[in-house]
């Protein structure tokens, strides 16, 4: 049975790839791409986000920090070099350091502050991003809050590149993170979620754990932010809004935390969710405020389905 | 030394406003053990609330009844809905709270649009009084006023009055509480609703205070009140004052000297120093568990 059930799963997944590969040879109209784009770069935040709050149990309310430190590098690189791919791929490397640096300093606030301090400190630290990205001293490096218009290269501008490009990319961050959660260090983090001080009393460094998932997931949510430069092509400080945050936390949450495959579950139905709302909401009012509609949804599910819709399938299944 | 007087005003009547909205966040971790991320939102609705009722009845005496009551009320909904339900866990109770912060700051902008709008304040509290070159803002006088005595009243009714005991044996032990027969899930919502109270109380002086109001104003300044509570240590009442003080009066001198996007990071960086020496705040318990 459970072999079957494997089998079958894996032909679902391979079946699906296939899919996803092929159909924009043969139907790709520019909208639907750049809306899969813009699903699979919030796949990726949402991924990075999980690696966080699913895997080590940490509580962020300011991931949106690193997806705007991505943004605003390739934005900043793309203008520096109007568009040459060798200062862009420059500007991405400097991103992911920038965002790996501020994973490292947030990993040590991390391993002197209980949860609820650090969802504090880091909804806090993203904040002053905004601000910063949006202030007029600022304005000849961010455009201030005008944003800055992101130059890219032309041949990803050709047919779907860009939408290869991210596929690539969203299949390989996804191939690395789930060795990452199924190695030893991944075990582990697991353990701190549920109970810390007994793995500290197991003899490991908590600290260093805490850190390293810090940076991990502070690096892949900076990517995430890049590839969606790349999509939506303008960076504007709302990148490091608590909407964003939010947005990475509800995909977590409906798809499933501690799954890798739920964010990405969760960004579809979210990004989808967001694109149709918008445009019904034009003519009929009450949907024009669909973000009260998601943050209702977001309170419903924390209090009813905790484990999300991977999570629930995967306890419906348990119980078959 | 005029400069210094005027800064030292204004940093004064900042901190009392920190002080309404971090007294509420405070006392409710300290007896419920809840970090409240709707509080900025709370603090919103309040501050419109004001806003509306000055309009039509041109007194502010009714415009802060209504907003404190608005706001009392809301806290009371939340606690009911949002917390009961999730006692002891929190992670549940942080992202539920941060929804309500969500739709309540969205919602807020439907009667009253999403951009800023100005705040009608009454002809007593225009201007400043001169004090030998020292600018004495008015509206300043009744925020500063309005926090001493909020900070008294709070003290007396901690110490002098049975549920203000019974709040002090619940935050240090809350089990022993209730196996005294005390039914303290009452005195949670209680407290909870009061803090609330505190914070809309606070957006109605914050719309005096800018003349304007707008929806991502609670964001902002839940940030500064988790500051002021981190740094003067959760769950102790003077510690908050302190804190209050101390981030205020640091704010108006930095607003002064230094550009004004440096200012809300000097926060921070007050909170980060704080958090890495001392992580349980300048008065805080030793042990707290979040």
């Amino acid at each position: 049975m459970k072999k079957r059930g494997r089998l079958f799963w894996t032909a679902v997944s391979v079946l699906v790839l296939a899919g996803l590969v092929v159909f924009p040879t043969m139907w790709a109209p520019v909208w639907l791409l750049s809306l899969a784009g813009q699903i699979m770069a919030f796949a990726l935040f949402a991924m990075s986000f999980d690696l966080l709050f699913g895997y080590a149990g940490v509580i962020s309310f300011g991931q949106a920090a690193f997806w705007g430190i991505g943004g605003y590098a390739v934005a900043i690189a793309s203008r520096a070099g109007g568009g040459a791919i060798a200062t862009l791929l420059l500007g991405a490397v400097a991103g992911i350091l920038l965002a790996a640096a501020l994973g490292l300093v947030e990993g040590f606030i991390l391993s002197r502050v209980k949860a609820g301090y650090f969802a504090m400190v880091t909804l806090a630290i993203s904040q002053i991003l905004l601000l910063l990205a949006s202030s007029q001293n600022l304005r000849p490096l961010t455009g201030g809050s005008d944003g800055l218009n992101v130059y890219v290269p032309r041949f990803l501008l050709v047919g779907p590149a860009t939408y290869y490009l991210l596929f690539a990319v969203l299949v390989l961050s996804f191939v690395v993170l789930y060795r990452f959660v199924r190695s030893p260090a991944g075990l582990v983090w697991r353990g701190m979620r549920e109970n810390e001080s007994r793995i500290e009393s197991l003899g490991y460094n908590v600290l260093a754990y805490k850190v390293a998932v810090n940076v991990v997931a502070g690096m892949f949510a900076a990517v995430a932010g890049m590839l969606y430069m790349l999509v939506i092509q303008i960076a504007t400080p709302e990148l490091f809004g608590l909407s964003n945050s939010l947005d990475a936390l509800l995909m977590v949450i409906i798809g499933g935390a501690g799954t890798l495959v739920g964010p990405v579950v969760g960004a579809v139905i979210l990004v989808l969710a967001e694109h149709e709302l918008s445009s019904i909401g034009s003519s009929v009012p009450f949907l024009s405020h669909w973000l009260i509609l998601f943050g209702l949804m977001f309170i419903l599910i924390v209090m009813a389905a905790p484990r999300g819709l991977m999570g629930t399938l995967d306890k419906i299944r348990d119980s078959i | 030394m005029e400069t210094f007087l005027t800064l030292l005003f204004s940093g004064l009547s900042t901190a009392a406003l920190y002080y309404l909205l971090a007294a509420g966040l405070s006392l409710s971790f300290g007896l419920l053990r809840v970090l409240n991320f709707a509080h900025g939102a709370v603090f919103v609705w309040g501050g419109y609330t004001g806003m509306f009722v000055y309009q039509l009845t041109h007194s502010l005496a009714l415009a802060v009844l209504a907003g404190t009551l608005l706001g009392g009320a809301l806290g009371w909904v939340l606690e009911r809905t949002l917390l009961r339900p999730a006692y002891g866990n929190i992670v549940v109770q942080v992202l539920t709270t941060l929804g309500a912060f969500y739709v309540l700051s969205e919602a807020i902008k439907i009667p009253f649009g999403p951009d800023q709008v100005g705040v009608g304040v009454p002809a007593f509290l225009h201007g400043a009084w001169m004090l030998r070159g020292v600018a004495v803002v008015k509206v300043n006088v009744l925020l500063v006023s309005v926090g001493l005595l909020v900070w008294g009243l709070g003290l007396v009714w901690l110490t002098r009055t049975r549920l203000g005991l019974i709040v002090r044996a619940g935050i240090d032990n809350p089990e022993m509480v209730m196996a005294l027969g005390i039914p303290i899930r009452r005195v949670f919502t209680a407290v909870f609703a009061a803090g609330a109270a505190l914070a809309a109380l606070g957006g109605v002086l914050a719309g005096q205070y800018f003349g304007a109001l707008s929806p991502d104003m609670g964001l902002q300044n839940m940030l500064n009140a988790f500051i002021v509570v981190v740094v003067g240590g959760l769950g102790s009442y003077n510690g908050t004052a302190v804190g209050a003080l101390l981030v205020g009066l640091i704010g108006a001198f930095a607003s002064y000297y230094l550009p004004s996007q440096i200012v809300g990071a000097v926060n921070v960086l007050i909170m980060a120093l704080v958090l890495i020496f001392r992580p349980e705040g300048l008065f805080g318990e030793k042990e707290v568990v979040v």
